[in-house]
């Protein structure tokens, strides 16, 4: 009863917001309320279900990796919920806000707890669909930019998936997410479906090279949607990734260096071009890029060997926790700040929490996830475990002065017309979050029998965890000291080298743009643009059109089938 | 005679009567008219629920009937036939419904309704027929009943679409006609439980089969709107939304496709035409037309041409799915049948509803629609999905069980074929949902119909929505021993079951 709560409870919401005028109190209560039974769900270990009349039957359960990631995405949804009803307050267009929200709640929740392949694509499509409609809620134009660079990215992507999952499928003979692992590690075709998944899900976690939708689309969403975007809907490319590639008794030691590369590429380059943004949302999706690469190196070292999975893969779990948490901290806390008018020394210090978390400060849990991932780095291939040793310092700097650089950038925003005093309906969730930020770890870690639960305190690995801070707190004073920094508009746009991609699509578009063409704008979303283009030629109608309307005369369609008829019968014969 | 043996051929007759009462109604006894159409559509309805359960307790139906010179009319129940008969008639009972409300005050309802009718019976002729001969008979029937609902409006356009069509359909029954006859010759009148008949000339006669099947196919290929035999399709949407719909749906082009499905597995059997390497090239017409149907209907500005080349497209799916060995894609193929029926006659019904209440047939003029038609577009939306493949919506469950039967069967080309047009599915249906929801309206409606509560008549509204949620609901419930997912397993079964 509670899977199917979990599942069809905000569905079921979805429809009471878009069709109810629903008061806003009552709002923030029902967007919150519906991640309840997936709260509960998470927390208190019920046997798994199987419902033998939905889809192509429907199998819920979790195990403890999931079980953690289940729970610290419903907290973050339901509180994220319960924050949206005061951010939008009496806005007109709050139902279709509210519609999408919990849609996309219900696909990354049934994401989660699905254990058949059927089920969890289904979720995978709803929370990709519905997210549209979060991004391009405000209408406006980088929003509506922002929306079709994704949605046309979620459809690659989307393709790409699908065709790794039926190889995969087709191999197992079973439609259960267990049996994809041992299928995959089995299968002939390993390389091209790895290929394929890797690829499809890539897009959601934001792999290079597939992560520049990631900062267009989730800064342009309303904060409490910016906010589960970055921190929970993110990982879902990961869970996929987990449950197809991971757990099949096959070492894939080349695999996992490549995936390794491609993490930490993620980890070093988001971080460089996120120093660049002046806006602190698209700053934090930088870092969201970052962080994932992090995690894309976890998963790569879980391909090593089922060794290196049996520490990889909790504390990819546990890196998830905390960054998810935080990171959803962080965006809640821009939309506090914003909303106060004036940014108050605590809430910037309120600010400072999840971000030392993120950036792996003693005792805050991402010391714990910083200190899963040396471990696992052990187990990497080689050459792998020397570059990960080398590479992570240089990457706690760097998330240090991203995050540094976004505080900086929050204070500099500060207005003087309001307050100081943010409404206490976005207050109150976000302060329970930080709150779990603080105080949760414990309870994820509980679920791991791992030695990285124990980091020692002694001085040396406290100073480890410090310097990083210390470092980039000097490196951007230094900086401002200077004058660096300063510049009110981005050095790199955001989204990067997709700006690049679309300045040429426009110029093609010019340069093929004809009098007496219809406007394309309204035939496609420019998914297949340069298909569009040729198929939208002039010269191309017309010698289409024309051998239509040759089609028509039955003479010619008779002669033509036969010939094509006879010509295959001659090849295939 | 028992009652069983005459079931089948009430079926066929209880729309047949209707349809020829309709004509000696006078043109406004409307009540009466409506009375005799329902009834029909209900009793049609249960009969085949009565027949349905019967199958499953082990009876048999058949009608026999000596023409005379060897030729037998037969009539009989199979579960292939009960599926496609299902659909037909399931899908006559809302488009009747659509109709009435979508005629309303016009000219010539009597015509329309007679025709109508007879088109049914056609239809579920073609699904009960026992032999080749028979299925002949009732696919050139098909053909004529269609022509005056074709060119109902009367308008030049729609007399130069019913020429169109004519040439091709009648053209297609000429080259199947030939087909029968040579097959006739060959093997008798090919009863469709009698599969082996051919196999035992495969050795004698391959390069004969072979011609055959391929003329054959080139018949059937005219009404399934196989590339290059596609042409009258688009331009044969002039004719009235609820024709469209039919003809799009079940009556027409399924009997296309439900006929190429029947010479596969039941007239060659999928052994014999696997072993004369048939399926292959009939795979690769099939995702010709697959990937043409989609790119011609990206740069349609129209919005029921581009639903029509959707039709050439998705239609090709049936055909591929029975090129491909293996019950998994078998069955992909035939639960396509129903599935395709059920969301094509949505989006048609709801490109019916725009143009009837607010005078839309552009998809540039859609901006903003969803507001003012919510529920319309509700419908087109869940149905555009599908058709994109998007789970939980029917569509899905077909795209599932096509893409695994192609690995199953070694062609992962096929998987490739699917996602792309899934790919192209999703680049011309999702900028008609993205204009309808989240463009402001940006032009003042030509409204034509009011209604006092909803945003169209009930009649026009209901059949949309309920099509609609019957393709959510055989997706979502695919799993269960009534939907349409089980018996095209079942169905698929049985053929693979001999080998």
């Amino acid at each position: 009863m509670i899977w199917i709560l979990s599942l069809f409870l905000p569905v079921l919401l979805s429809f009471v917001v878009l069709f109810g005028r629903i008061r806003p109190g009552w709002y923030a209560a029902l967007l919150g309320g519906a991640a309840i039974p997936a709260l509960a769900a998470g927390l208190t270990e019920p046997p798994g279900t199987v419902l033998s009349w939905f889809l192509l039957e429907s199998a819920f359960g979790l195990d403890e990796t999931r079980r953690v990631l289940l729970t610290f995405t419903a907290a973050l949804w339901g509180i994220a919920g319960v924050y949206a009803g005061a951010y939008l307050g009496r806005d007109a267009s709050r139902g279709g806000f509210g519609f999408f929200f919990l849609l996309a709640m219900a696909g990354n929740i049934g994401l989660i707890v699905a254990r058949d392949v059927p089920l969890f694509y289904t979720c995978f499509v709803l929370m990709t669909f519905a997210s549209y409609g979060l991004v391009i809620h405000t209408r406006k134009p980088d929003a509506l930019r922002a929306g079709r660079i994704y949605i046309v990215m979620a459809i690659l992507g989307e393709i790409l998936l699908l065709a790794g999952i039926f190889l995969v499928v087709a191999e197992a003979d079973s439609f259960l997410l267990e049996d994809m692992g041992p299928a995959l590690g089995a299968m002939e075709q390993r390389n091209p479906a790895l290929l394929l998944l890797l690829a499809g899900f890539g897009v959601k976690a934001g792999a290079v090279p597939l992560y520049f939708w990631l900062p267009l689309a989730h800064p342009v969403a309303p904060t409490p949607a910016s906010a589960v975007l970055s921190g929970a809907m993110i990982k879902a490319g990961l869970i996929g990734w987990l449950h197809f590639s991971t757990g099949g008794g096959t070492d894939l030691p080349g695999w996992s260096g490549m995936i390794i590369g491609m993490g930490l590429l993620a980890a070093l380059g988001a971080v460089a071009l996120g120093l660049f943004q002046t806006d602190p949302k698209t700053n934090l999706a930088y870092s969201s890029i970052s962080q994932m690469g992090l995690m894309t190196v976890l998963f790569g070292i879980g391909l090593a060997s089922a060794d290196a999975a049996a520490t990889a893969v909790p504390a990819l779990a546990l890196y998830a926790w905390n960054h998810g948490l935080a990171k959803g901290a962080l965006f809640l806390g821009t939309g506090v700040a914003l909303a106060a008018g004036r940014v108050r020394p605590w809430i910037l210090a309120c600010l400072a929490l999840p971000a030392a978390a993120i950036a792996g400060a003693p005792l805050t849990g991402g010391m714990f996830a910083k200190y899963g991932l040396k471990d696992a780095a052990a187990y990497g291939p080689e050459p792998w475990v020397a570059i990960i040793q080398w590479a992570l310092p240089i990457s706690a700097l760097g998330t240090a002065l991203l995050l540094g650089r976004f505080l900086w950038l929050y204070a500099g925003k500060s207005g003087s017309d309001g307050t100081g005093v943010p409404p206490r309906g976005m207050a109150i969730p976000w302060i329970i979050l930080l709150g779990i930020v603080a105080l949760g770890t414990p309870w994820a870690l509980s679920h791991f029998d791992l030695e990285t639960a124990r980091p020692s305190f002694d001085p040396g690995s406290l100073l480890e965890a410090t310097w990083p801070l210390v470092a980039a707190a000097a490196i951007l004073l230094l900086a401002a000291r200077v004058g660096f920094g300063r510049r009110t508009s981005p050095a790199v746009p955001p989204g990067d080298f997709i700006v690049v991609l679309e300045s040429l699509l426009t110029r093609m578009r010019q340069s093929w743009k004809k009098p007496g063409l219809p406007d394309i704008r309204h035939t496609a979303i420019n998914l297949v643009p340069v298909i569009d283009h040729i198929m939208h030629l002039e010269t191309t109608r017309k010698i289409v059109d024309r051998a239509e309307r040759r089609l028509e005369t039955w003479n010619v369609v008779g002669v033509l089938f036969i010939a094509i008829i006879l010509a295959l019968i001659l090849v295939l014969a | 005679m028992t009652l069983n043996e005459w079931l089948p051929l009430i079926i066929v007759a209880s729309s047949l009567a209707p349809g020829l009462a309709i004509f000696f109604l006078a043109e406004n006894q409307v009540a009466a008219r409506t009375t005799l159409n329902m009834f029909g559509a209900v009793l049609k309805l249960v009969l085949i629920l009565v027949v349905y359960l019967g199958i499953l307790q082990g009876n048999e139906y058949e009608f026999r009937y000596d023409i005379g010179v060897d030729l037998e009319f037969s009539l009989r129940v199979d579960l292939l036939s009960l599926l496609f008969a299902t659909l037909s008639s399931i899908l006559w009972v809302v488009t009747t419904i659509y109709a009435i409300g979508y005629l309303e005050g016009s000219r010539y309802r009597r015509r329309f309704f007679g025709f109508f009718s007879i088109c049914v019976t056609a239809s579920t002729g073609i699904a009960l027929s026992g032999n080749m001969v028979t299925f002949f008979i009732f696919y050139e029937f098909l053909t004529l009943a269609t022509y005056p609902l074709v060119v109902h409006r009367g308008t030049e356009e729609a007399l130069q679409a019913g020429r169109t069509y004519l040439w091709y359909t009648i053209g297609g029954g000429t080259v199947l006609f030939v087909g029968v006859v040579w097959l006739f010759v060959l093997g008798g009148s090919m009863e469709f439980d009698r599969t082996g008949v051919l196999a035992e000339l495969a050795d004698e006669h391959s390069l004969q089969l072979r011609l055959l099947f391929w003329v054959l196919i080139a018949g059937l290929g005219v009404k399934a709107a196989l590339v290059p035999l596609h042409g009258w399709l688009p331009v044969a949407m002039v004719a009235p939304a609820p024709v469209s719909a039919l003809l799009h749906a079940v009556a027409v082009v399924k009997a296309g496709a439900f006929g190429i499905v029947r010479l596969v597995y039941d007239v060659y059997g999928i052994d014999l035409a696997d072993l004369l390497g048939l399926l292959t090239p009939l795979a690769v017409i099939a995702t010709i037309t697959i990937l043409y149907g989609s790119l011609r209907a990206l740069v349609q500005d129209d919005l029921k041409r581009r639903l029509a080349y959707s039709t050439v497209s998705q239609l090709a799916y049936i055909t591929l799915g029975t090129a491909t060995l293996g019950v998994t894609a078998s069955a992909g193929a035939l639960v396509h049948l129903v599935h395709q029926g059920v969301m094509k006659i949505t989006l048609f019904f709801c490109a019916g509803n725009l143009a009837e209440t607010l005078g839309i047939h552009k998809i540039s003029e859609l901006n903003g629609v969803g507001r003012r038609m919510p529920l319309t577009m509700a419908a087109f939306t869940i149905a555009a999905f599908g058709m994109i493949g998007l789970p939980p919506i029917a569509g899905f469950v077909s795209k599932w069980y096509l893409g695994l039967g192609s690995l199953e069967a070694g062609h992962p080309w096929i998987l490739a074929v699917l996602l792309t047009s899934s790919a192209l599915n999703a680049a011309y249906f999702l900028p008609i949902v993205h204009a309808a929801w989240f463009r402001e309206p940006d032009r003042e409606w030509d409204v034509k119909r009011r209604a006092r509560f909803l945003e169209t008549p009930w009649t026009l509204l209901g059949p949309a929505v309920a099509t609609a949620t019957l393709s959510l609901a055989i997706g979502l419930f695919a799993i269960t021993p009534w939907s349409p997912l089980e018996m095209a397993r079942q169905i698929a079964e049985t053929w693979y079951s001999e080998r």
